[in-house]
């Protein structure tokens, strides 16, 4: 059975249909890119999946759990986990706090227990600080864990998030353009990276993602979509043949 | 891998940075310690004042400064405190510790009722709110003359043995210790509680629940996507800062031993606000360090200034706000670790370690 099943998915906002009976779904362990041009939608599946937004119809399945009957921060401890395209860091805390914050779902110490210090506190709290250090290494932030993220640069602000996602141990990882910003280089460096943490973690990954390169480099599914709808999906090299994707891509009338 | 996991968070800290963050400790520890014997009574009770003050600010700080919700409100959560304790003790006979601690919960409780219409109204919105809670309160208070005794007061009293026999005194503190007043034992009793609550809520900030408070004030979406039930934070956080504030309500009903409406009109919920403001939103100390300026500034420098600019003296106190804001918008404790860092800056320009944004 899949691991994430999007059956019919509608969105609308006002008069705009951001999507139109969406449906699809995702192998575990697989890395799946969600491609389409600027509004096609990509955004607003992710904000679908992880309770943001309300949809009008269908329904999404995660694992056995029906995501659309669980308030949003129960998202997580199915084991979905995100990152924003524009960013959703927590600017009072430092780079370490913040990827601390994705551990909050997996992590225990209630408040009189954390008011009173009581051991048990302290030792979860060692637990994630050590845990949250080792993600943070692993994606060569250890440099910045004690800064606050203001003043840090682009491409960093969006590792931190990814850092973030990872701490909570999550089964499928959602990543909204977690290229933008980087250069050629770096993003063909991000792809490898994406992929040996997919195997590290055994993680499902859902990508949205405008650079080609490493979209049909890195993902044995993609999902293309325009205005809301899906219009192709396959392996990448079958999606990049199609007439109706060319066509969505030049701004032709398929 | 594992050597600059285990280290990286604090590697960075050389001794005199320790040194530069316990000494001003030290200082204040020693300075509180022998205060009480260096001022004459009256003063003596003013400090005591100005613990409660700073313990309902305290409380404001993880509402407000931690949480994100303004709260107008918390001068009416320090007088319900405040009358708890008086009515529990003066009509029910309940003990000073059982007085306190049913303040607390109460208003714990009448947080968590503030706190409800929170989850749906922000900002401004919520301000207004509490300022009604604020406006309507001691309005309340002559409403209820029966049990708060309305604007004659409420003399707080207990059964206590005078003069061989058990008859309803005024109540207060006795010094057990020989060479300390009343006063004077007053005084480090409160000074005990202060700095307990403020360790306390210290620890709490720093924990994981601080720092999903510190979450749900700066990005509710991704609180709530890490997994934070943004709701109860709110609500919780709500009510447990109202609790706070009820505690130094309840020791206020003992320091000043009768209560009177005219003690918790809108200007007391200002001047917690302000005392939070003042100090250093955000900051765990900056709250006591806010109450001792206003207290300083209302109770010592303006009696100090000539009659004819008293009645100016909430333009000067605006105007000074107005400059403080200006030079330091963190407050005492924001300006004081700008400083801090400029000057660790100066020592070692190699590393950047900066200010824990938490502390
Ligand atoms: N909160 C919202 N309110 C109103 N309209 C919205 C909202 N969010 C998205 N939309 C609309 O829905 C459509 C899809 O937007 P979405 O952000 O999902 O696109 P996208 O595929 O992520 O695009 P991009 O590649 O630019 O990020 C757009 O027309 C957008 O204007
Ligand atoms: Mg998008």
């Amino acid at each position: 059975m899949s691991l994430l099943e999007v059956q019919e998915v509608g969105v609308r906002f006002g008069g705009v249909l951001a999507l139109e009976s969406l449906s699809f779904s995702l192998e575990a362990e697989q890395i799946c890119a969600l491609i389409g041009p600027n509004g096609a939608g990509k955004t607003t599946l992710f904000n679908v999946i992880s309770r943001i937004y309300e949809p009008s119809q269908g329904q999404v399945r995660f694992d056995g759990h029906d995501l659309l009957a669980a308030p949003a921060h129960k998202i997580m401890d199915f084991g979905v986990a995100r990152t924003f395209q524009n960013l959703a860091l927590v600017p009072g805390l430092t780079v370490l706090q913040n990827v601390m914050i994705g551990a909050y779902g997996r992590s225990r110490g209630g408040i009189w227990a954390s008011t009173l210090r009581l051991p048990p506190v302290r030792a979860e709290e060692r637990r994630v600080t050590s845990r949250s250090l080792e993600i943070l290494d692993r994606l060569g932030l250890s440099e910045v864990a004690s800064r606050p993220c203001a003043g840090l640069p682009y491409g960093t602000l969006k590792r931190i998030e990814f850092a973030r996602a990872l701490a909570s141990e999550p089964k499928l990882l959602m990543l909204d353009e977690p290229a933008s910003g980087l250069t050629h280089g770096e993003v063909d460096e991000l792809g490898l990276l994406i992929q040996q943490i997919r195997d590290e973690f055994s993680l499902t990954v859902l990508l949205v993602e405008h650079h080609m390169s490493m979209v049909m480099a890195i993902s044995q599914k993609v999902v293309v979509m325009d205005l809301g709808r899906k219009i192709a999906e396959g392996t990448p090299a079958e999606v990049a043949q199609d007439p109706r994707v060319i066509a969505a891509y030049l701004g032709a009338p398929a | 891998m594992s050597a600059t996991a285990t280290t990286g968070a604090s590697a960075h800290r050389s001794p005199g940075d320790w040194a530069l963050k316990v000494a001003p400790w030290v200082v204040l520890f020693v300075i509180l310690a022998i205060v009480p014997f260096q001022f004459p009574s009256f003063r003596v009770e003013q400090f005591c004042f100005w613990m409660t003050l700073a313990i309902a600010a305290c409380g404001l700080n993880l509402l407000t400064g931690y949480n994100g919700q303004i709260s107008v409100g918390h001068g009416a959560l320090f007088g319900i405190g405040a009358y708890t304790t008086g009515i529990l003790i003066t009509e029910f006979g309940v003990p000073l510790f059982g007085a306190t601690v049913a303040s607390a919960v109460l208003c714990f409780a009448t947080g968590i009722l503030i706190g409800l219409p929170a989850l749906r109204i922000k900002g401004l919105y919520l301000a207004l709110v509490t300022l009604a809670v604020a406006t309507l309160f001691p309005l309340l208070l002559e409403q209820f003359s029966a049990i708060t005794g309305g604007s004659g007061g409420l003399q707080i009293t207990s059964p206590q043995l005078y003069r061989g026999e058990m008859r309803e005194r005024p109540i207060r503190l006795e010094s057990p210790v020989a060479g300390l007043e009343n006063d004077q034992w007053k005084y480090f009793v409160f000074l005990g509680i202060t700095v307990v609550i403020f360790i306390l809520s210290r620890n709490l900030i720093k924990s994981r629940v601080g720092r999903s408070l510190v979450a749900v004030r700066d990005n509710e979406v991704a609180a709530e996507s890490s997994g934070i039930p943004v709701s109860q934070v709110k609500i919780v956080t709500f009510g447990l800062s109202a609790a706070i504030a009820g505690i130094g309500g309840s020791l206020f009903a003992l320091d000043q031993g009768q209560l009177y409406p005219s003690s918790f009109t809108i200007v007391l919920s200002i001047y917690i606000l302000v005392a939070v403001v003042v100090g250093g939103a955000a900051s765990i100390i900056g709250p006591a360090i806010g109450a001792v300026f206003y207290g300083l500034f209302s109770d010592v420098i303006v009696q100090q200034m000539p009659d004819r600019i008293q009645p100016a003296r909430a333009v000067i106190l605006g105007v000074l706000l107005i400059l403080l804001m200006l030079l330091a918008p963190g407050g005492i404790v924001g300006g004081f670790r700008t400083l801090q860092a400029k000057w660790s800056a100066r020592r070692s320009s190699a590393l950047n370690s900066g200010p824990d944004p938490i502390v």
